[in-house]
């Protein structure tokens, strides 16, 4: 591939990292795994990611299970999303950690509306958060070996 | 051995004198040869000699009174027949965490005579067999060293020997491997992402990281007799949580400093842990310098 392509892939990546911390889906942590990164562990961000999606789906299906009955366990919901949140946290989702924390007040309440409702959010804020990671990850990918994209948030 | 030295040396010279009135490949080649084993002999004299000189005894926690410098310590010894029970000093061998207040030098030879007991610790072995890391040169095959760094654990084939000697009490360990990393740690935490990611910068510190998946877990290992210099506790987890983890801990007599770490900055989670016997609460995630600062605020050095 030419090293034109490459830097244009690369712009690509650097530009949906930016856009992901402008709009505050991601923050500071995402940077401190970045930095866990080194030539052992060339993939390290990608498959803490990748990880972190694969355990969400499943506190996602657990909570959707949870919800489904009535009445609703507010504790149980409460401990898979404090997992779930825990895990956010961890990669630097910000907005899905947030949404994860209005759950867990509305759990406290025992708001089953607020949880409801919140509980979409999270699905939405989580669904969109996977695309962009992959797209920016797909990027660094086509442009070679793997390297963190060079524009800072 | 000084005295043979001079002794081989002198008649090696001669034998020198000798054949350099004959010619030949044969010749020269058998005075370099001569050379090389003389040079080697005298080599491994000087460096017993100077080796000899040094003693270390280890000392261990942060309660011990940090002595003077400590120096490696190289032995030698007979292999095979070392094991003979308790010589000399009073020796219990003690693998528990025991801290007492020692400050002493052991003479060469006093030292010398408790390395059957020592080596006891090594369930029989030869040390230099089993523990090839410690052996200063191998090629010897002789001498081996016990060496510990201050303020590090006996890693797990390692031990501890609580010695009296004269009224003196001291401990000296023997660590598997030689000098290893300045601290070791137990992460007690059920996130899988969450280990990952400590695991991966206590491996960047070059620190020591021990994984323990519930607060269950993480009291069996110290009932087992493992040590750390650290805890790092999570609060909710299965089986066991963070603050029963706690509290079982100090009631079995666990002083290694707990820091509990948790999603959640509220006082009441924050009261909960410090009631359990928790040194410090951090909110999670640390990022790599706010645990530096943790590490180094007990006495935990990162090596790189």
């Amino acid at each position: 591939m030419a090293s034109a392509e490459i830097t244009q892939l690369r712009r690509q990546a650097a530009y949906i990292k930016k856009s992901l911390f402008e709009q505050g889906y991601l923050d500071g942590q995402f940077l401190q795994l970045e930095e866990l990164q080194d030539d052992t562990n060339p993939n390290f961000v990608e498959e803490v990611v990748t990880l972190f999606f694969k355990d969400s789906a499943k506190f996602i299906a657990n909570i959707e299970a949870a919800v489904e009955k009535t009445p609703l366990d507010f504790k149980k919901l409460d401990a898979y999303m404090h997992k779930f949140k825990g895990s956010s946290s961890s990669i630097g989702a910000l907005r899905v950690k947030n949404e994860c924390t209005l759950f867990r007040e509305y759990c406290q309440q025992g708001n089953g509306e607020g949880c409801l409702k919140t509980f979409q959010q999270i699905k939405k804020e989580h669904a969109t958060l996977r695309k962009k990671l992959e797209t920016y990850f797909q990027l660094l990918r086509q442009a070679g070996p793997y390297e963190t994209a060079t524009s800072s948030h | 051995m000084k005295e043979d030295g001079k002794s081989f040396l002198r008649s090696e010279l001669l034998v020198v004198s000798l054949l350099s009135s004959f010619r030949g490949e044969v010749v020269s080649s058998f005075v370099w040869v001569v050379l090389v084993l003389v040079g080697w002999f005298w080599g491994r004299a000087v460096l017993e000699r100077v080796w000899g000189k040094m003693a270390s005894v280890w000392r261990k926690g942060s309660d011990w009174k940090i002595g003077a410098e400590h120096l490696m310590t190289f032995f030698s010894h007979s292999r095979g027949g070392l094991l003979s029970g308790t010589v000399g000093p009073t020796i219990q061998a003690d693998l528990t965490d025991i801290r007492r207040e020692a400050s002493c030098f052991l003479p060469i030879q006093e030292f010398m005579s408790i390395l059957p007991s020592v080596d006891k610790l090594f369930y029989g072995i030869p040390l230099p067999e089993k523990n090839p890391d410690l052996m200063a040169t191998t090629s010897l095959n002789r001498g081996f060293w016990l060496s510990r760094l201050l303020s590090t654990v006996p890693q797990e084939d390692s031990g501890e020997v609580v010695m009296d000697s004269g009224g003196r009490d001291f401990v000296l360990s023997a660590g598997g491997g030689g000098p290893s990393s300045a601290g070791k740690i137990l992460l007690v935490e059920d996130t899988e992402i969450n280990r990952i990611l400590l695991r991966k910068l206590f491996q960047d510190l070059n620190l020591l990281l021990e994984e323990a998946e519930n607060g269950q877990i993480a009291v069996d290992y110290f009932k087992q007799g493992k040590n750390y210099d650290l805890v790092l506790m999570d609060k909710e987890m299965p089986v066991m949580d963070g603050h029963e983890a706690t509290r079982q801990l100090r009631l079995l007599g666990v002083k290694t400093p707990i820091v509990a770490l948790t999603g959640n900055s509220l006082q009441s989670d924050k009261d909960m842990f410090f009631q359990a016997g928790a040194d410090e609460f951090q909110t999670k995630p640390l990022s790599r310098a706010e645990l530096v600062r943790l590490l180094a605020r007990y006495g935990l050095e990162c090596p790189r």
